[in-house]
């Protein structure tokens, strides 16, 4: 239960993340999108992280790969998209920074929050 | 009873979770299409610019400006914005840069000049010069509305054209 707990809040914060770093680079081109949605619903998916795990140890580590499969979701869908490898090449150096540092960031300050929600709300046992 | 609440709390906070990966989702499979769809556009295209020498007016070299943009064999309409560019000598001598706002002219018959200092500088150069003439080179960026895709979107292109100086 607890694997499959950590699968889905994996999946939500991965997609949350992506629609967060495609939103930043790509805002011109994003129908819908609002300037900080995605990071209200990260902060939101955080906060509920405390119902969702008991060990703070689970959380950061699904934090991690929730930020990873982020990146490699964001990379490969703009590659899909853009559909032309001259196009893609000129691209890419910019995308795969800016995701990279734009998953960093929200690692860093959804482990903050998501931390203090597990201590607080989970039945965390001290990092055993 | 408490215990109902409980469950009651779990499957909403589940439902709200479901919801923001479902809204990032759009907007990630939205925003994407649409980009998609400009990406091809930018780079099945191509933008013309003419650039012809009119005359000296005092100092001040004038050139006659056009743009053609095509992109998406023609199917995408665009809109310029406006242009930027840099004028230059193959020599590395600058001229100037100006900007032209197509919200005033017309992209397809607009005026470019080099005044002051600068077409001083070119005629000086053209007078006195070993040659005929002078190519003078123009580039810049073009920002250019695509109306295409889901809604119109800016983008920049570069265009780059030259032209012979002659008195």
């Amino acid at each position: 239960m607890r694997f499959f707990k950590a699968l889905f809040f994996i999946a939500i914060a991965a997609s949350v993340m992506t629609y967060g770093e495609l939103g930043w680079q790509f805002k011109d081109f994003f129908v819908f999108y609002f300037p900080w949605l995605p990071e209200l619903m990260l902060l939101f998916v955080c906060v509920v992280a405390g119902w969702l795990f008991d060990k703070l140890f689970h959380f950061l580590v699904s934090m991690v790969f929730s930020a990873v499969a982020s990146v490699v979701v964001s990379l490969t869908l703009v590659t899909i998209t853009v559909g032309n490898p001259v196009y893609s090449h000129l691209l890419g150096y910019g995308v795969i920074k800016g995701s990279v540092a734009l998953a960093f960031v929200y690692l860093v300050i959804c482990s903050i929050v998501g931390s203090i929600s597990v201590m607080s709300l989970g039945k965390n046992d001290k990092i055993t | 009873m408490q215990k109902r609440g409980e469950r009651l709390k779990r499957i909403l906070l589940l439902v709200v979770l479901i919801a923001c990966g479902v809204i990032a989702w759009i907007g990630i499979i939205l925003g994407m299409d649409n980009f998609r769809v400009h990406a091809r556009a930018i780079s099945s295209g191509i933008v013309e610019m003419r650039v012809d020498f009119i005359g000296f007016k005092g100092v001040v070299a004038e050139f006659r400006g056009s743009l053609n943009p095509v992109l998406g064999n023609g199917s995408i309409e665009v809109e310029p914005e406006y242009l930027q560019l840099t004028a230059s000598d193959g020599r590395g001598g600058y001229y100037g840069s100006q900007i032209v706002n197509f919200h005033m002219t017309d992209p397809e018959d607009f005026v470019i000049t080099i005044a002051g200092g600068y077409g001083a500088s070119l005629k000086r150069r053209i007078e006195s010069g070993i040659d005929d003439g002078e190519t003078v080179k123009f580039s810049g960026i073009l920002r250019l509305k695509l109306k295409t895709g889901k809604f119109p979107v800016e983008v920049a292109y570069p265009v780059s054209s030259q032209c012979e100086v002659e008195l």
